[in-house]
């Protein structure tokens, strides 16, 4: 193995070796809190060796920086906490992981993927939940590590639907969204925000390796697919009394966009891959902020502390600048994707299947995120809660992710 | 609902009637009066409830109005880290809740006084439920409070289990229509909002029938009555129909006729007992206290021209308003429960499924914890109607761990209490644990047993004893010099000021009473702003008249201005002038509410209101110049006058009998040319007799008038009707006309016991200065509904100036003086009575009716008007420095051109603090205030109690100004409390509607109180919540004499709305009355 093969592969199991050793030992907060935010200020200056030094696509090096930056904001933004062990290593396992699905290809991309997918298989067995829903949870994971590790030995057929499957599950599309949900609902603490940055990072580099090998016929039937699952999600967003719930729905809502315009706009890293990452990092945001809030409360209901932005004005700006600009989220793809459509006829059926698409996580998504809005932030706050605001590192973390998203959605 | 049976609808008896409509009227008790905009009365919120205790009301308010009635514990706590509350004050308020009882914890022992206050400063800790396990968790890694925790819990165990499923349905049985309506019932059970669509519904037809002139297009059918109107209206209205009341046109058809009989049916269908009628009532009134508060203003006044031509009253708004709720509880109940939507239905359903109802409702306040919900259906709670067999026979293993959950919140709870109040009182959290278990047993009892909702008032009795105590430090150096002065056997000769002036009792002028006086040479004295004169005035071409006195006051006395007489010609093209503008105003206005006009007025016109806009919002003192240079171009300002003078009797009639004379040779000329004109008077005088039907028609007698005009005995006939028709020349209109004219103006002994009366009230009976200033005052405001809250309360919400010129007019008449001389007060010949106005929002006074002002006293009046115009500056300085956007007048000019540009502004939510801030009254000599900067916050009223040894004076003013300033006061003290219910919110959303109030939006209910802006500075509060503390110089005895005497006194100060102290004239302490005869001295 030559060093441009194996220094992406040192890159993924540096993180990933630190977070199997904090697993098992205690250190103190502040030492491992200086240690992570390290590790990834060196990570981010490994990314920008290999891009200098080994010319890796732009696209990969982009999606891999975001996962730095979310880790970063994850870890900035952890209090001092006894149970140290909980806290940093899974963000730092995830970490490795993701990197090593994101900088490697083959073989090694696809053992670190199985790897990622043994983990949330393992988080979800924590929970033990014996519903109708965790097994099939678990029946989808377990023929995700089948596809993800037997695909390199499939053909091109067979290996195109295995990273189909791969990317309509983590670049989660209604039916496929159940894993996605499960993790973010089970995902402890600041976690939940980690992981949505992860999980759709790595589907929208499974999805930018695969679409163009998609058939016409196919794009047309994810089309399709992408307006029942908005149209699910959007309604099961509206009915959702778990913030982490109603977020993981609305990241499916909006998901859904990526799917359908596929049909439409060509050149995916172009529109897709920033769309994708500003919609990780407002959903990572929103998700982040709820966070600090069940820190604090154990809050998991929305509408059960209402009016937060008065007691606690930082958290109401995060909120609320988020939301705003998740309120505008369809517009990033559909100009992104109108700047690089070349001038050619498009079915009408098509025209009206995406408009149709963007209507229902537009008007979904405002309705949804001003009613989450309304029941959180403002409204009259409870008079018999202590508040605290965020930190002022909660505070950066958040504002982190909202500055990344801007970046990714109006500059990149 | 299905139609009502023929068992339900039992025609009801009159004597039924009566009894329902005094009941309701009854239950509207807790509601105040809302008198409309154009007259803004402060008044107190609770008016209905005085004959209670302050504390008492304040709980009805609570429960009935959901209003709060003491300041947040957090702005309390904040006054007390400034200072403005002190411990010593904090340990005097909680005396009397506190118990002779203490406990040890480690080595110091604490009294319960000492745990109260420290829960009083710092809180209690206590926090909700079902956050407090989130919030205790990261400190359980310590291990003594692990041990706390585990201790409290324990304890907790050994308590007898309370039942906290089946607590829901105990507690809504007992609550239902004495807490809450039906609806709001259904509201907070299912989450329904039947309230808001019943408000919705009510407000819209109270907006349109209750119109006093604002809509361009007023609601049909309001002639008869609000009930009638609505009844007819409303079967043309889909909104019932699509808020799903079904067969709603039958169901409103089916209705009765009488509005009595329609609360009786709605009664009946609701199922509400007999018993709970009056609370029920009271709740529903209570739904929309200020529309509520208007309609009972309106059906009260019996000479009230809108309320004379649409009646509307409480019954009719009652009948309405069941309505809409029996038909949206019956549908919500049917829904979401399968059961009638009544009060017995709903009590036994309660009875019936406590445990499935009690989940339900932890559901839906969503306090289930997750260890529950996770093992339960959720659909259960979703479907409709609730299946509440299926809830009922909930796993009894479920409610096991959800109690044992419960349990453990409550430990966690407690243990956040604890922790904070060993944090308050400054002992170890280890000494805590390692103290006798009955030590924190008895620790969390106080806790308990003195919750936040009862922390209002102490800090309330903490505040007003801190204030008294800093006010008696403030004015004791006064006291002293007061001491020095009445202990002096031979007073001094006194000597003549150069002026004197009298003021309003209002605060705004104690600041500049103070810089007139700082100037030198001038004495001033506080007094009712309507100088004690009830007039009711109509000003020069105005068509309206105001009545220029307290509301508690009905004026006798009518005064009109009029123009002088050299201004005869002015005076004609005054009016013309008035006549084009008006006009012109009435022409736009129907051009810009027209439904075709606007399309095209707006193209035509609509750039000319563009001056106005940015003229208004870019330069608004221009503007203003501009706009009074072209009014004055249309109508030329005028000198005039008032008529004081009575006009007796049969002066009257000779001036009534002379226009009718004019009216016949009009008619005569009209009719006859010259020829008319010849008539002789005799003949006019006549004719005059015979159309007011004074003498019989005698065809003899009427010969003459044939001869001249050849006329027959009916062209004389129909003479007669056209000036009965058309001149009103009947005996109907002369009896008007007399009466009209003689109400105007005073007697000579009306005038001259005016005149004592006011000067006598002050103390006011010698040394008179040559120039005497009886300052009104008034204020100017642009865009602000609340223009009448700023100008003189004691004038009705109008400019007092009408009152002042009255006076001036009485004081100066040679005659008057001359009798007041006979009763003891010689006003030297010397002396002139002259008005003015102070303009409270620019500080400005303006000088009226100059022209009566003596030659020799020149020199006089210009170094008064030098004098103003200084203390008008000083006193903008000083005003302005309080107000919280205005940056700091460098140059003393610089002051008052602000407060002008602020008078003008449009935008302006604030244009003064108005009479925010107030916290006393005092009732004495100026000595005793003179010199002490008070910023604006005490009434001062002049009074001698040495000039008044049986207090007939001091009566008049506890009796009037004194229950005023009371309004005033708890007017300002709720609306800063609870902006929200009993004050009127932000200004920034106020819509006017009906000409009569303002909504907050487009709907809502009619705002009571005062704007947020007018109370709060930001998000504190400018106005410091407290009972006015009515301040009297007298003897002791003598108050409460008259309190004796007095029912309304007895109710205000033995209920505590208002806090007495009296000034002991020989010792000059202080004492505050608590009880009849018993005063408790101030230290």
């Amino acid at each position: 193995m030559n060093f441009d093969n194996t220094f992406p592969v040192i890159l993924a199991l540096t993180p990933l070796a630190l977070g199997l050793v904090w697993k098992f030992s205690n250190g103190s907060s502040t030492t491992l809190k200086s240690i992570g935010l390290t590790a990834i200020g060196a990570l981010a200056g490994g990314l920008v060796y290999m891009r200098s030094a080994f010319e890796t696509e732009p696209s990969i090096l982009f999606l891999a920086s975001a996962i730095l930056l979310s880790g970063f904001c994850v870890i900035l933004s952890q209090e001092d906490t006894q149970q140290t062990s909980a806290i940093y290593a899974p963000i730092m396992i995830v970490l490795g992981l993701g990197l090593g699905v994101l900088l490697n290809q083959a073989i090694v991309n696809r053992i670190f993927l199985g790897g990622l997918l043994g983990y949330i298989a393992i988080s979800q067995n924590r929970e033990q939940q014996n519903s109708i829903r965790t097994k099939i949870i678990f029946l989808h994971i377990t023929l995700a590590i089948i596809f993800s590790l037997g695909s390199v030995f499939m053909g091109d057929t067979l290996q195109m639907f295995a990273s189909l499957f791969l990317a309509v599950t983590f670049l989660p599309l209604a039916p496929f969204h159940l894993p996605f949900v499960g993790t973010i609902r089970d995902a402890k603490e600041t976690l939940s925000s980690f992981w949505i940055v992860v999980w759709l990072i790595i589907g929208l580099a499974e999805l930018n390796t695969l679409y163009s090998s998609l058939s016409t016929q196919m794009l047309f039937t994810f089309s399709l697919l992408a307006l029942v699952s908005a149209v699910y999600a959007s309604l099961a967003s509206l009915g959702q009394k778990f913030n982490s719930l109603f977020v993981a729905s609305a990241t499916v809502a909006h998901v859904a966009l990526v799917w359908g315009l596929l049909e439409v706009f060509p050149s995916f890293p172009k529109w897709g891959i920033p769309f994708g990452v500003t919609l990780a990092f407002v959903m990572g945001g929103i998700s982040l902020a709820f966070s600090f809030v069940r820190q604090r409360y154990g809050w998991k209901t929305l509408g059960k502390l209402p009016g937060l932005a008065s007691p606690m004005p930082r958290f109401g700006v995060a909120l609320v600048l988020l939301v705003s600009f998740a309120l505008f989220l369809p517009l990033f793809p559909t100009f992104s994707g109108l700047m690089v459509m070349p001038t050619i006829v498009i079915h009408d059926v098509e025209i009206v299947l995406i408009s149709f698409l963007f209507l229902v996580v537009w008007l979904g998504g405002g309705w949804y995120f001003l009613k989450m809005l309304h029941q959180t932030a403002f409204g009259e706050a409870r008079s018999d809660v202590p508040y605290f605001d965020l930190r002022l590192t909660e505070f950066v973390a958040v504002s982190a992710l909202l500055l990344g998203a801007a970046y990714s959605g109006m500059i990149y | 609902m299905s139609m009502l049976d023929d068992k339900i609808r039992v025609t009801p008896s009159e004597s039924q009637r009566i009894e329902l409509r005094s009941l309701v009227n009854l239950s509207c008790e807790p509601i105040s009066h809302f008198w409309p905009m154009k007259t803004f009365i402060h008044h107190n919120p609770l008016h209905g409830l005085e004959h209670l205790t302050f504390e008492k009301a304040i709980k009805e308010g609570q429960r009935f109005l959901r209003g709060r009635g003491y300041l947040s514990n957090s702005h309390n706590r904040k006054y007390f880290q400034q200072g403005r509350i002190s411990e010593d004050s904090i340990n005097e308020a909680l005396k009397d809740v506190s118990q002779n009882a203490t406990i040890s914890i480690g080595e110091r022992e604490f009294s319960h006084l000492e745990v109260l206050r420290a829960i009083l400063i710092h809180g209690n800790g206590k926090v909700a439920t079902d956050v407090c396990s989130a919030i205790l968790q990261p400190s359980l890694n310590q291990p003594e409070i692990r041990n706390l925790f585990e201790k409290i819990h324990d304890l907790s165990k050994k308590k007898a289990p309370e039942d906290f499923l089946k607590g829901h349905a105990d507690r809504e049985k007992k609550d239902l229509a004495t807490q809450y309506t039906l609806a709001e019932w259904c509201d907070q059970t299912f989450g329904t909002n039947i309230q808001d669509q019943i408000n919705g519904e009510i407000i819209k037809w109270l907006g349109g029938f209750l119109d006093e002139g604002h809509a361009p297009w007023g609601m049909p059918d309001r002639k008869k009555t609000f009930y009638s109107a609505w009844k007819e209206l409303a079967l043309g209205d889909a909104s019932g129909s699509i808020l799903g009341i079904q067969d709603w046109k039958n169901k409103i058809l089916n209705l009765p006729d009488r509005p009595e009989d329609a609360v009786l049916e709605s009664l009946s269908l609701l199922a509400i007992p007999k018993d709970l009628w009056d609370s029920y009532f009271s709740l529903q009134l209570a739904q929309l206290s200020g529309w509520t508060g208007f309609i009972k203003w309106r059906s009260e006044q019996t000479d009230y021209a809108w309320q004379n031509a649409f009646p509307i009253d409480l019954i009719k708004y009652m009948a309405i308003r069941l309505f809409y709720e029996r038909e949206f509880v019956m549908l919500a109940c049917q829904e979401k429960l399968a059961i009638p939507g009544t009060y017995a239905s709903i009590n036994e359903y309660l009875n019936n499924h406590p445990t499935g109802y009690g989940l339900y409702k932890e559901y839906r306040s969503r306090v289930l914890p997750d260890e529950v919900v996770n093992y339960l259906n959720i659909s259960l709670f979703t479907q409709d109607p609730l299946n509440i067999e299926d809830l009922d026979k909930c796993d009894s293993r479920l409610i096991s761990i959800w109690e044992q959950t419960r349990e453990k919140q409550e430990a966690e709870g407690q243990t956040l209490i604890v922790m904070h109040l060993a944090q308050s009182l400054g002992v170890a959290i280890q000494d805590v644990v390692k103290s006798a278990p009955n030590t924190l047993s008895t620790l969390l009892d106080w806790v308990e047993q003195f919750p936040e909702s009862q922390h209002g008032p102490i800090w309330l009795e903490a505040f007003e004893s801190s204030y008294i105590k800093d006010f008696a430090k403030k004015i004791s150096p006064n006291l002293e010099k007061l001491r020095r002065s009445d202990e002096l056997e031979e007073q001094p000769p006194e000597s003549r000021p150069l002026s004197q002036a009298i003021f309003c009792i209002d605060v705004r002028s104690e600041c500049f009473r103070r810089q007139l006086e700082e100037i030198g040479g001038n004495e001033t004295f506080g007094f009712a702003g309507f100088f004690g004169i009830p007039i009711c005035y109509q000003g020069f071409s105005s068509e309206q008249q105001t009545d220029q006195c307290p509301v508690l006051l009905k004026p006798k006395h009518v005064v009109k201005e009029i123009p002088r007489a050299s201004q005869g010609k002015a005076a004609e093209k005054f009016l013309e002038g008035q006549e084009i503008a008006k006009t012109g105003h009435t022409l736009l206005h129907d051009l810009k509410e027209n439904i075709v006009t606007p399309y095209v007025m707006v193209e035509a016109i609509g750039w000319f209101f563009g001056f106005k806009l940015f003229g208004q919002t870019l330069q608004p003192k221009w503007f203003k110049k501009a706009m009074s240079w072209m009014k004055d171009i249309l109508a030329i300002p005028i000198r005039t006058t008032l008529t004081v003078e009575k006009i007796q009797r049969e002066e009257a009639y000779e001036m009534v009998a002379a226009k009718h004379q004019a009216a016949i040779y009009r008619l005569f000329t009209e009719k006859y040319d010259q020829q008319g004109a010849t008539v002789p008077h005799d003949q006019v005088e006549r004719l005059r007799k015979l159309a007011l039907n004074q003498i019989p028609s005698d065809s003899n007698e009427n010969e003459e008038l044939f001869r001249l005009l050849k006329w027959n005995e009916s062209d004389l006939e129909q003479f007669i009707v056209a000036l009965r028709k058309d001149f009103n020349l009947h005996e109907r209109d002369l009896d008007h006309q007399l009466q009209q004219i003689t109400q105007t103006g005073f007697t000579e002994s009306e005038q001259v016991n005016y005149v004592e009366t006011a000067l006598r009230l002050l103390g006011f009976t010698k040394t008179f200065a040559r120039l005497v200033l009886l300052c009104a005052h008034g204020s100017t405001s642009d865009n602000n509904p609340y223009e009448s809250a700023l100008d003189c309360g004691a004038c009705g919400g109008n400019h007092g100036i009408s009152n002042a010129r009255t006076l001036a007019v009485m004081a100066n008449n040679p005659q008057v003086r001359q009798r007041l001389a006979e009763r003891g007060i010689t006003i030297p010949p010397d002396t002139h009575f002259l008005p003015g106005q102070h303009d409270t929002t620019t500080d400005e006074v303006e000088l009226y009716d100059l022209e009566e002002v003596p030659a020799t006293h020149r020199k006089d009046l210009l170094r008064l008007q030098h004098d103003l115009q200084e203390a008008c500056e000083k006193n903008s300085r000083e005003r302005l420095a309080r107000l919280p956007d205005v940056p700091a007048a460098k140059e003393i000019d610089e002051a008052s051109r602000l407060s002008k540009v602020r008078s003008m502004d449009w935008s302006q939510v604030r244009p003064e603090w108005g009479l925010s801030g107030h916290t006393a009254f005092i009732m004495g000599r100026r000595l005793l205030s003179q010199g002490i900067n008070f910023e604006g916050r005490t009434f001062l009223h002049s009074y001698d109690h040495s000039q008044d040894p049986d207090g007939k004076y001091l009566e008049i003013i506890m009796t009037a100004p004194m229950i005023v300033t009371n309004w005033i006061n708890m007017e300002h003290y709720f609306s800063t409390v609870d902006p929200m219910v009993y004050g009127a919110g932000s200004k920034v959303y106020h819509n006017v509607v009906g000409n009569i109030g303002v909504m907050y939006g487009s709907q809502s209910d009619l705002c009571v109180g005062l704007p947020i802006q007018t109370v709060f500075n930001g998000d504190k509060p400018y106005h410091e919540p407290m009972r006015l503390f009515a301040i009297i110089e007298a003897p002791l005895e003598r108050i409460a004499t008259i309190v004796e005497r007095h029912e309304i006194l007895q109710r205000l100060t033995g209920n505590r709305w208002i806090n007495l102290v009296a000034i002991h004239p020989d010792t000059k302490k202080l004492f505050h009355f608590r009880l009849m005869k018993d005063w408790q001295p101030i230290n």
